[in-house]
């Protein structure tokens, strides 16, 4: 029973192996391929190198190479994934520099085959990653034999479109027909934020930061150079809780004044305490560029019905707002300024410092907290009455207590009644501040806890 | 004798500890206390007041990346925090203001998009697909 089995088992054995060997003949291709089977093939020893690319439009590109020591070469080209198969000896294959119009070899097409060492390659698709191989061959009696050992790989991106040829793709380009222009950058990214002031530095005031309440918004216009082109900004003075007649200007920390070619929109008429460059910038600042917005609060908000204030006493009458436009022009229709090109990581938001000048005393600045006052600044100011600021170490404007005589919202936000105590309004800017901004970090924002909105000047 | 000046020193002793309690805006388990009035608020020197909060930004650039593509910083509702042309090849540091309220950000970079909690206080940008 046993012999049986394994008699069974050698004749089943025996008869696959003559299926195979039959079918293994009947495979064969019916040429045969006396050559070959006559010549030697001497491959190619030395594959090509030094790709490059010349990036001619977002769907081509001109594919260079030193050639190696082939008597030609092939370039396939694939898709978003590397090339998988190589191509076959004696195999006739079409070349197209139009992607995906000549032969396929697996998952790659052929760009080019001949002795050339390079290839303008058209039809790709834009933001796409392409993989390139070159192979060189040798030709023998119209075959060609592939170097398999020796040969180039490398791969490259496709931009995007791009109308201007500003370099920045229309999908990111603010100004896709423009090509002076391409980036918009907006601060804060939505609306307005607001700036406080407490006017009577170096001495302490009421805190009710409201001597001075001006809403803000600027956008900052770069190429694709990264340089700045312009910048618009916008100042609404919405109260004034104090009697001092007090001017507001902003500083552009870094930014020297001849890299601005103009500015426009300033409310300076018949000032007589500062002079200007011919660009409007402020005269004699030396190192940053100053923007004198506007002269006298009271000019653009003036007092009325008998109130010594304007918008801080719910009983007296709205007087609204003014709105003040400044535009700075950097380069001009293509044109530099003076002083060259500014680039935007120069002029980021960090740049942007705002100030008042106490009852137009020029000397008499008010900056944010910890903000480098301008070159007019009359330093004999620090480390008197309350002001402890040490310009050695970088401490401006901060009482002996560390508190400032101004406020920066990133947000547009109500402000105070006069005479009332900022943290009366906002609840939770206390556990803020003496947190050191860890904790109730949205303190500003309009949520349940956090106002107490009968402190507040709400129109 | 004796006992009134123990009695003395046991007094003063807790004068002093009762003044230093109230002199401080922290209690004993961390918690803080809000305060009332503006000059009373005790802060860190180091506070330096701002509702915006820094953001490191590092890009480490591919030298054989040829791309070049707009970097951006945006919210979630696309509001654009920080955006420069960039090429994918090259690096960059860069400071960004963020509102200290925003929680939800992302960069994009030619097509790729990251989000991270600005929370941390800096982010390194691998910009490869």
């Amino acid at each position: 029973m046993k012999n049986q089995r394994i008699i069974k088992i050698l004749k089943n054995s025996l008869t696959i192996l003559l299926m195979g060997f039959a079918l293994q003949v009947y495979s064969q291709p019916v040429f045969t391929d006396n050559v070959t089977d006559s010549v030697s093939i001497t491959y190619p020893s030395i594959g090509a190198s030094n790709p490059n690319f010349v990036y001619l439009s977002p769907t081509s590109l001109t594919f260079k190479w030193t050639s190696g020591n082939g008597t030609g070469r092939i370039v396939l080209a694939s898709l978003d994934s590397t090339i998988n198969v190589w191509p076959a000896d004696k195999a006739a294959y079409t070349a197209n520099a139009s992607y995906g119009s000549g032969s396929s070899i697996g998952n790659a097409k052929v760009l080019y085959s001949g002795n050339a060492d390079s290839v303008t390659v058209t039809n790709l698709n834009s933001n796409a990653k392409y993989y390139f191989w070159v192979i060189e061959y040798t030709t023998v009696s119209t075959f060609n034999y592939f170097d398999t050992e020796f040969f180039l790989r490398t791969s490259t991106y496709t931009s995007l479109p791009d109308l201007d040829g500003d370099n920045v793709p229309d999908i990111d380009d603010a100004f896709p027909s423009d090509p002076l222009r391409a980036f918009i950058t907006n601060n804060p990214t939505v609306g307005y934020g607001t700036l406080l002031f407490e006017d009577l530095w170096p001495g302490i005031g009421d805190y009710d930061f409201n001597d001075l309440v001006i809403d803000y918004n600027y956008s900052v216009v770069s190429n694709g150079d990264n340089n700045v082109v312009e910048a618009d900004y916008t100042f609404v003075t919405r109260a004034i809780g104090g009697d001092l007649h007090n001017a507001f200007a902003f500083q552009l920390d870094g930014v020297q004044a001849d890299k601005i070619t103009t500015v426009t929109g300033t409310k300076t008429t018949g000032v007589t305490w500062t002079t200007f460059n011919a660009n409007g910038t402020e005269f004699d600042q030396p190192n940053h560029a100053n923007i004198i917005v506007f002269k006298d609060a009271y000019d653009l908000l003036p007092t009325t019905g008998g109130y010594w204030f304007v918008n801080v006493d719910p009983n007296a009458p709205d007087v609204g707002s003014d709105t003040t436009k400044i535009h700075l022009t950097f380069i001009d229709n293509g044109t530099v300024p003076a002083g060259g090109t500014l680039s935007t990581s120069i002029m980021d938001a960090a740049a942007f410092n705002p100030y008042i000048i106490v009852n137009q005393q020029r000397g008499k600045e008010i900056h944010l907290a910890n903000r480098i006052p301008s070159d007019k600044a009359n330093v004999g100011f620090f480390g008197t009455v309350n002001d402890n600021s040490i310009p050695g170490i970088g401490r401006y404007y901060k009482s002996y207590n560390n508190l400032p005589w101004a406020l920066d919202i990133n947000t547009s936000i109500p402000y105070t009644k006069e005479k009332v105590d900022f943290l009366q309004a906002y609840l939770n800017f206390s556990i803020w501040a003496q947190s050191n901004g860890l904790s109730n970090p949205d303190w500003y924002i309009d949520m349940p806890g956090n106002r107490n909105t009968s402190k507040l000047i709400i129109r | 004798m004796n006992m009134i000046r123990f009695f003395i020193v046991i007094g003063i002793g807790l004068i002093l500890m009762v003044g230093a309690c109230k002199r401080t805006s922290i209690e004993r388990n961390g918690e803080i206390k809000p305060q009332q009035s503006f000059g009373g608020l005790k802060t860190s020197e180091k506070f330096n007041w701002n509702t915006n909060s820094e953001l490191m930004v590092q890009f480490d650039g591919t030298l054989t990346d040829p791309r070049i593509a707009a970097f951006k910083i945006l919210d979630e509702s696309g509001h654009i925090y920080y955006q420069r042309l960039q090429k994918a090849k090259d690096s960059f540091v860069a400071k960004v203001l963020i509102p200290s309220h925003v929680q939800n950000l992302r960069w994009s970079y030619a097509g790729k998009f990251v989000k991270f909690n600005p929370k941390a206080g800096r982010i390194v940008v691998n910009s490869q697909p």
